[in-house]
């Protein structure tokens, strides 16, 4: 095998080893998307706080490449780390209401929730 | 050499196979379909003996603006990506995004999308590639 050959059966291997590792990535991202969206149909995005300025929950819009959270309060053992399930789509889900059992900030807070800010991941598209 | 060749014409088929099957998770439509629209057949104006149908210039119905949603479970909130937390008054106004890749949450991490709309009943072809970075 000349050096030429040689040259261009490497780049070719290389080539597809970056196009597999490419496609496995996304099926990867697939399968979390769909496992993230199973957990969010079963929870609230949002804690029974709401924030001070808005009299409601605020959701902070994150890319949807974010997958994990970290929340924090007071006392051992209390920091929590956790998947963002949630995520924006285009489906619309009626009119956007609620917000009657929603509490205020406490004047101590011992949660990261009790603000009343909330992550949820962007869309992926147009049409997701 | 041509066992050589043969080999990387057959890699190169199974590499373009899985770049095809990657890009096609990044396309979109750059509209939707209009449900109300009544169907055009390719040439179904053009019969022998009938006479054309004049038309007149076609334009693609995109959405002045679209947003983005999710929606109250297990008793929570709904949320809107756009006038959040919630909608103003109408007497107050906003902004509309009229041209979707500007539209701050494709800022927020790297990808690419094409965008594509059909023309002129199928002939012709307006193709977008945007890439964030």
């Amino acid at each position: 095998m000349n050096k030429a050959g040689f040259l261009v059966l490497a780049v070719t291997l290389a080539s597809f080893f970056a196009s597999l590792e490419a496609v496995q990535a996304e099926e990867h991202m697939r399968r979390a998307d769909r496992w993230a969206l199973r957990h969010a149909r079963g929870q609230s995005w949002n804690a029974p706080y709401y924030h001070t300025a808005t009299g409601m929950p605020i959701s902070l819009v994150v890319p949807p490449t974010a997958h994990m959270q970290t929340r924090w309060g007071w006392g051992v053992a209390q920091n929590t780390m956790t998947p963002i399930y949630h995520q924006y789509r285009r489906t619309y889900p009626g009119e956007i209401s609620g917000g009657e059992n929603l509490n205020p900030t406490p004047y101590w807070p011992s949660h990261t929730d009790q603000f009343g800010v909330f992550y949820n991941r962007g869309p992926y598209g147009p049409g997701f | 050499m041509l066992r050589l060749l043969r080999v990387t014409v057959v890699i190169a088929a199974v590499f373009a196979s899985f770049q095809l099957g990657l890009d096609a998770s990044n396309r979109a439509q750059a509209q939707d379909v209009c449900p109300n629209c009544q169907p055009h057949h390719f040439g179904s104006n053009l019969g022998v003996g009938t006479t054309p149908v004049p038309r007149g210039p076609e334009y693609g119905q995109p959405d002045l603006f679209y947003n983005f949603y999710v929606p109250p479970t297990a008793g929570g909130v709904g949320a809107q990506m756009y006038l959040a937390p919630g909608p103003v008054p109408p007497h107050v106004g906003h902004t509309y995004y009229t041209y979707q890749p500007f539209m701050p949450h494709e800022l927020l991490y790297k990808h690419k999308r094409t965008y594509h709309r059909y023309y002129n009943e199928g002939r012709g072809l307006t193709r977008t590639s945007i890439r964030w970075r």
